[in-house]
């Protein structure tokens, strides 16, 4: 196989008119670059917990798994909303589209508020980011996913005034599909942070 | 009108693949909970977990992301990627509860 044929869209016919790589060539570049940056969170934390496995004991334990539970729901569910959205516009549905977005912001001020929850849970506990090595790479971990929660919610806020002003059509949809890519990013991330850092002990 | 016509068929489609991918999501979060905070960590624990979570992120890459039939570089990379964290994290945390029994 060529390098050109890898590029090209694959499947069956009728598919392969429907479907594409989503977004475009710069969205994926800068995906890539943040998988870059929590391949190497997940690394530090891997051998931090080879380095203090007592802190990486004890840590766990201390934690608000309710909270990381939830999270897991809220961004898995903003996932389908957004799966959603870029089906609508796909139908030409505008209005059905700016509402799923909506819906995926919702559930974005979700992540933030439950986020905002579990480290007020950890303050009243005099849980810091000083307390071991377990809770440096927490902090460092979960603050890096919410910052890009954050500007993802603003990401796709911004694309839901974008489609509600009609700027994306059937055939053109290519900013929706880009702000999309990346959310489901966060999303894949958040996949692995749950288990490394609540379940797996 | 054609466009109403779509809507209205897509919406007619209650229990569409989307749907039930998010359904199972959900039910794969519960399940790798389950898994971890029933009794002691242990590899085969976190073998389970791992699938879950490779499955899971299977899921999110080929049906949420809409990579299924995407340039296959594009895929192969995102794919990639996930199954050798998960794989890093799989064997870290393995060989670590393996020697603490040892």
């Amino acid at each position: 196989m060529t390098t050109l044929e890898l590029f090209r869209t694959t499947g069956p016919d009728n598919v392969r008119t429907k479907n594409h790589a989503p977004g475009n060539i710069a969205v994926w570049i800068f995906i890539y670059a943040e998988l870059t940056e929590f391949a190497f969170f997940f690394l530090a934390f891997l051998v931090a917990k080879l380095y203090f496995p007592e802190d990486f004991r004890q840590g766990p334990l201390q934690l608000n798994t309710l909270a990381g539970f939830l999270n897991t729901l809220a961004l898995l569910t903003s996932s389908f909303f957004i799966a959603r959205a870029v089906q609508a516009i796909k139908r030409g549905a505008q209005r059905q589209t700016v509402i799923w977005l909506l819906c995926a912001v919702g559930a974005g001020v979700t992540y933030c508020l439950i986020k905002a929850w579990e480290y007020q849970w950890n303050e009243t506990r005099g849980i810091t980011s000083r307390t071991n090595y377990f809770f440096a790479t927490y902090y460092y971990l979960m603050f890096n996913h919410f910052l890009h929660v954050v500007i993802g919610t603003f990401t796709i806020l911004g694309t839901t005034v974008r489609a509600a002003l009609g700027h994306f059509t059937a055939d053109s949809h290519e900013g929706l599909e880009g702000a999309a890519s990346y959310w489901h990013m966060i999303d894949l991330v958040w996949i692995l942070i749950f288990p490394l850092i609540y379940i797996l002990r | 009108m054609r466009q109403t016509q779509q809507s209205r068929e897509a919406g007619s489609k209650k229990w569409d693949r989307t749907r039930l991918i998010w359904l199972g999501l959900i039910g794969l979060t519960l399940l790798s909970g389950a898994v971890g905070e029933s009794g002691r960590p242990s590899v085969v624990a976190t073998l389970i977990v791992c699938l879950v979570v490779l499955l899971k992120g299977r899921w999110i890459i080929q049906d949420f992301m809409g990579l299924r039939y995407a340039a296959p570089l594009t895929r192969r990379i995102v794919t990639g990627y996930f199954f050798a964290m998960t794989s890093m994290v799989g064997i870290s945390v393995g060989y670590l509860q393996f020697t603490a029994t040892q």
